[in-house]
């Protein structure tokens, strides 16, 4: 009986065409094709164990989290997923990448004003912003998405696309960014970490495309990529949506433990704890 | 239950980083002139952090939010 050779994200081996590897981090099974290593994602058994059990607490003083390197960077248009719970009025963070030597360039999902934001900036100093028109720091729980087209913005709460008010919205996204170094969740950092965001965020996703409002109804609803069903406020499996990243918040191969959080697609955009957000049985 | 407390940047270097939250002086978050830094802790109050002021959550919040914590860079 032959067996897969075991490895880790971060400990992948030698590559020769052909080969397979069992990752044990992210209990994905991986291939070389000759130049890059392929990612088949697990049967959901890890990356999805038929509930939603924990997500992670941000105390807003500063906890975040860091993956390190910019997820994404290449995507000229994209979309960012998010629960949220708070009550904070404070201008946080959701998921932020940016240059964080200093201030030039930055691309981040937050809250401004009690409502969602998606903001960008250019080197030279333009801001890209388009701000929603729900309240979403009421104490419940929110689903939140900002998506790139590649040309505008558009933003989502709780499955329904907002009325903008907008500012040079013209779709900027990372790819269309120099200088990015690094993308954070719960903190905006550029020459130092701020913005800290106040309360619970789970299942964060990114792509880099445009994801529809079908699709964005169904991630709302729990459904499937393609379905018809499924219940409003219902965080499942994102799996078929095939993110870039996927971040479970304590449901993943972290199994609410430690200060790594896995990246649960095929990707291995793992994130570091930075301070101390903590697991909590508490989600939408 | 997390208790927060303020030290001066030039007693960093005495921070048990085993006994507070944060784990090094590098991802300390430092005050916008950077002469002060937060630390935090759960249960027992460090004893280098004796005779510092302790504060709440709310409290550090409220602290957090003001000039001397926040910068005001474009945004």
């Amino acid at each position: 009986m032959s067996t897969i050779t075991p490895t880790t994200s971060s400990t992948r081996p030698t590559g020769v065409q052909g080969r397979i590897a069992f990752e044990t981090d992210t209990k994905n099974i991986i291939v070389y094709d000759g130049a890059d290593w392929r990612g088949y994602a697990s049967d959901g058994v890890s990356g999805w164990s038929g509930s939603n059990t924990y997500s992670l607490n941000f105390d807003g003083t500063d906890d975040r989290l860091d993956a390190g390197s910019v997820v994404t960077p290449s995507a000229n248009s994209g979309t960012i997923s998010a629960w949220i719970k708070t009550t904070s009025t404070a201008y946080q963070a959701i998921v932020s990448t940016a240059d964080t030597s200093g201030i030039s360039t930055w691309g981040w999902m937050a809250v401004f004003n009690n409502k969602l934001r998606i903001t960008f900036r250019e080197s030279d100093g333009t801001i890209k912003t388009a701000d929603g028109s729900t309240a979403i720091n009421d104490g419940n729980w929110h689903h939140v998405v900002a998506v790139s087209s590649g040309t505008a913005y558009s933003l989502y709460v709780d499955g329904s696309a907002e009325t903008l008010t907008n500012s040079n919205n013209d779709g900027t996204w990372f790819g269309d960014l120099t200088s990015l170094t690094s993308t954070n969740i719960g903190s905006h950092v550029r020459s130092s970490a701020g913005n800290f965001f106040s309360g619970n965020i789970d299942e964060v996703a990114v792509w880099d495309s445009a994801l529809n409002s079908s699709q964005i109804t169904n991630i709302y609803k729990g459904e499937s990529n393609g379905g018809s069903g499924g219940t409003n406020g219902t965080p499942s499996n994102l799996l078929s949506f095939n993110p870039k990243a996927w971040w479970r918040m304590g449901d993943g191969a972290e199994a609410n433990s430690g200060t790594i959080i896995y990246d649960m697609s095929t990707f291995s955009n793992n994130m570091t704890m930075v301070s101390s957000p903590a697991y909590q049985s508490d989600t939408p | 239950m997390r208790t927060y407390c303020i030290i001066n940047s030039d007693e960093v270097e005495s921070v048990d980083f085993n006994q507070v939250l944060q784990t090094s002086s590098d991802t300390l978050r430092y005050s916008v002139d950077g002469s002060q830094a937060l630390l935090k802790y759960e249960g027992t109050q460090p004893s280098f952090l004796e005779g510092k002021t302790q504060y709440t959550h709310s409290e550090i919040i409220a602290i957090l939010a003001t000039d001397e914590w926040t910068s005001d860079e474009p945004i």
